[in-house]
């Protein structure tokens, strides 16, 4: 070591402070862009996930497990694990709107009919076949959190907002279709609320008469990857089968 | 150094530090975006097969009904995928690719090898993600690719159609055939196999399963429709539910498509209250006339029971002239003899009209548009076998006082009273020398409440016994249509009953309560004293349609469900 070589190079007057704002600079870039990158690579972790979870919930539900009953939303609230998928307290029979709970998850699984010309001629003499050549729900059940927010918009189902009244037949086949507690709707050849308006958008060709769609659809929001007045986004997925 | 020449050098090291780390943060966002994509395309990719397997009941021919999966196979995967989902392109589906899960032609829907009945529809699907980071490193886009395989099972059905007499009460007749036409409308023609049996107080085999079904029974689809069977269906008469269980379950059991999804779809607004019988136990030796009756035998000089007859086989009289033949399938010939059908009133008629019975006519029909209940059994044989018989003395239709007993299982062996979980109870019994018979003495009050639990033991025993089957075990599915009494089912006095709502859950061995009626018309199988479910046998469907205007959507249910259940 040389004499006198200094071991810490002192500052000199003018460099005072500049590699703290230099480095104040930078990291600013940097946290941003990691927090950026953390909350679009938390978001695409979720939406594998919850893709895999939407593909879950319908593979189950084709093969005819009924999300009408608290068991089977226990299950999908399995699946969903890591989601928050709340649906309350334990209930006996069925419920097709389960969706007054909180958690950051909304589930909707539907089963849609086209209705075509030979159903139509089935029916009895003086019936109106008022969903002839239209979709038409023949069951619609939802649970988890229906008041959902992503990015500060409450969530809505892409097949359209169907007319259902619940749980009470007061209005069924006039303002609402009739549909009962464990989402079976059963005007869905004649209730013309029943009908599903997005349906089609769907599908690049018409279904064929009586075919059926099963449908689950997921909405997941991510609050926890909110950054002040930055929402965290969610994810929405759809699924046909 | 100096100084002015070193300030900067923080914020270039971060430059160049920014150099490697924005890729590699950007690596992770493309790679997250590649498995995002990947995910979404495999869940596509599964929608769309086993849509396509469904899809192979569409069409009127095997090409027409491959053509037909394959198109919807790509209807479902755009549904799911979208053009330009995530901003991918090239995305190219194809079921017909070749290759390793496709057969030697390089169809992508072909049977298995192992089983003929059952079909898969394989499909592989690519696309081209773009990146955003990796780029930089010459990476512009990444080919994804998926694939994905879904089978469907044939499928048998046999329909069990009600023409009793009650279908006339609410004209519900030509509603059913619409309904039934429809059905057969939705099942893949050439492939599928549906046969159907029509029964009143007795049945009548219309087809066995056939894969020209459309064309015998009738069909009705969005690529036509054509008049069969079906169409002639006219209703009258009673309700002999067990029989006509039995003689479609045997068509089943004949085919025996043990790979293919086996399926009985019964359809009926009533109760029960017919069986087919036989009063000689050939085990015994004895027959169940009772002493007093004036019925004769076959022996030359026709003797009573009270002297000496009905002693042998040789001598019984041909109350029923030919038999019936089962064509040695799952149940034995019924032979010629003593045999024939007894009806009982529902309950609501013997409330109002007393008891009720009309004994022994002929429970073969030999069409489809007449009842046989004023077609008594001598009537077609050269010797007057039934006279001197109560029930045949100038048509006194309400006599049974020629039996003292009646045997404890029908002619298809379904049991009048089981030893598990009957569905009426036990019925009461006696004994005759070695056996053990149902009690047909006493007032015909008595005789009828014995018999009325009797006939409803047999009918869900005959659906046990066809689920329980080892060979081949049947899904049941199952209507029951309300609304059909006259004149009210909610008022007396009335000519009959609506369905037993709990017999039919138990038949299909549906475990749930009514999903298809707000307010529900019944409760889950769990809540009802006499309701069984059997989690461990096929789990089937009950529909309750409350009024004929509803059989339409109750059919098209029923086959959506038998479809789902097919994959």
């Amino acid at each position: 070591m040389r004499p006198g070589f200094p071991f810490r190079r002192r500052h000199q007057r003018g460099q005072t402070g500049s590699e703290m704002i230099e480095f104040a600079l930078i990291t600013l870039f940097l946290v941003t862009a990691l927090l950026w990158s953390f909350v679009n690579a938390m978001n695409l972790v979720r939406m594998n996930e919850a893709n895999q979870v939407t593909r879950d919930i319908g593979n189950l539900y084709i093969h005819g497990v009924d999300y009408s009953t608290y068991q089977a939303q226990s299950v999908a609230q399995v699946l969903a694990k890591g989601f928050n998928l709340q649906i309350g307290n334990s209930f006996s029979g069925n419920d097709a709107t389960n969706n007054g709970n909180s958690g950051n998850a909304y589930v909707i699984v539907a089963q849609v009919m086209f209705i075509g010309s030979g159903t139509c001629s089935s029916l009895d003499s003086g019936v109106t076949c008022t969903n002839q050549n239209q979709y038409a729900y023949t069951q619609y059940l939802n649970f988890g959190n229906a008041s959902l927010q992503i990015n500060n918009v409450t969530v809505s189902s892409s097949l359209g907002t169907p007319t259902f009244p619940g749980t009470s037949s007061s209005n069924c086949g006039t303002a609402e279709a009739c549909i009962n507690s464990s989402g079976i709707v059963s005007d869905f050849v004649t209730g013309a609320n029943a009908a599903c308006t997005n349906c089609a958008s769907f599908f690049q060709t018409q279904l064929s008469d009586g075919q059926v769609a099963y449908i689950v659809e997921t909405f997941f929001a991510s609050p926890d990857l909110s950054f002040s007045s930055f929402p965290g986004g969610g994810i929405h997925s759809i699924n046909f089968f | 150094m100096n100084g002015c020449k070193q300030r900067g050098v923080s914020l270039m090291v971060g430059i160049v530090s920014l150099l490697f780390l924005i890729p590699l943060m950007g690596l992770s966002i493309d790679v997250g975006f590649i498995y995002a994509v990947d995910s979404r395309l495999q869940a596509a990719m599964d929608g769309s097969t086993l849509a396509a397997a469904r899809a192979l009941s569409i069409g009127e021919t095997t090409t027409a009904q491959q053509t037909s999966a394959q198109n919807n196979a790509v209807n479902w995967f755009y549904a799911n995928f979208p053009s330009n989902y995530f901003g991918t392109h090239n995305t190219v589906y194809d079921v017909n690719q070749g290759g390793s899960g496709q057969d030697a032609a390089g169809n992508g829907v072909y049977d298995d090898p192992s089983n003929p009945h059952l079909q898969h529809v394989t499909a592989t699907a690519t696309t081209v993600v773009n990146t955003f980071f990796m780029r930089w490193f010459g990476v512009n886009n990444i080919t994804v690719s998926s694939k994905s395989d879904a089978t469907r099972r044939d499928v048998v059905v046999m329909m069990v159609l009600d023409r009793s007499g009650s279908m006339n009460t609410s004209s519900a007749c030509p509603d059913l055939i619409a309904a039934a036409k429809l059905f057969t409308g939705q099942f893949a023609a050439g492939r599928d196999y549906i046969g159907a049996v029509s029964f009143s107080d007795g049945a009548y085999l219309h087809s066995a399963p056939t894969t020209s079904f459309q064309t015998v029974l009738g069909y009705t689809n969005d690529s036509g429709h054509a008049s069969g069977q079906l169409d002639n269906i006219v209703c009258n008469g009673g309700t002999g539910t067990p029989q006509a269980l039995a003689i479609a379950y045997d068509q089943l059991y004949k085919l025996n498509l043990t790979g293919a999804l086996n399926v009985i779809l019964l359809e009926t607004d009533g109760l029960p209250n017919t069986l087919t019988l036989n009063w000689w136990d050939s085990a015994n030796s004895v027959a169940g006339i009772a002493s007093a009756s004036g019925c004769k035998d076959a022996s030359t000089s026709r003797k009573t029971k009270n002297n000496g007859g009905f002693g042998s086989s040789s001598v019984l009289p041909a109350w029923d002239n030919s038999g019936h033949t089962m064509s040695s399938s799952y149940y034995s010939n019924v032979p010629a003899g003593i045999v024939g059908a007894l009806y009982s009133g529902d309950p609501a008629q013997e409330a109002f009209s007393s008891e009720y019975f009309i004994a022994m006519f002929d429970p073969w029909q030999s069409n489809y548009t007449t009842s046989n209940n004023s077609s008594y059994e001598d009537s077609s044989t050269t010797s007057n076998a039934t006279s001197g018989c109560a029930f045949n003395s100038g048509g006194v239709e309400n006599n049974i006082s020629d039996f003292a007993w009646a045997p404890l299982t029908d002619v298809y062996g379904n049991q009048l009273n089981p030893s598990t979980n009957p569905f009426a109870g036990s019925v009461t019994t006696v004994t005759s020398g070695s056996g053990t018979y149902l009690s047909l003495a006493g007032s015909n009050s008595t005789v009828w409440t014995n018999y009325h639990k009797a006939v409803l033991n047999a009918t869900d025993n005959a659906a046990y016994q066809m689920r329980t089957n080892s060979t081949l075990p049947a899904y049941f599915f199952v209507i029951g249509l309300g609304g059909n009494c006259s004149p009210s089912c909610t008022s007396s006095p009335r000519t009959g009953d609506p369905p037993d709502n709990i017999l039919l859950q138990r038949i299909a061995n549906d475990p749930n309560g009514d999903l298809y009626n707000n307010p529900p018309t019944y409760s889950a199988c769990s809540e009802e004293s006499t309701c069984v479910h059997y989690s461990t046998q096929p789990v089937g469907t009950y529909i309750y349609s409350s009024s004929k205007t509803e059989l339409t959507q109750a059919f098209l249910t029923i086959s959506s469900q038998v479809l789902r259940l097919s994959h």
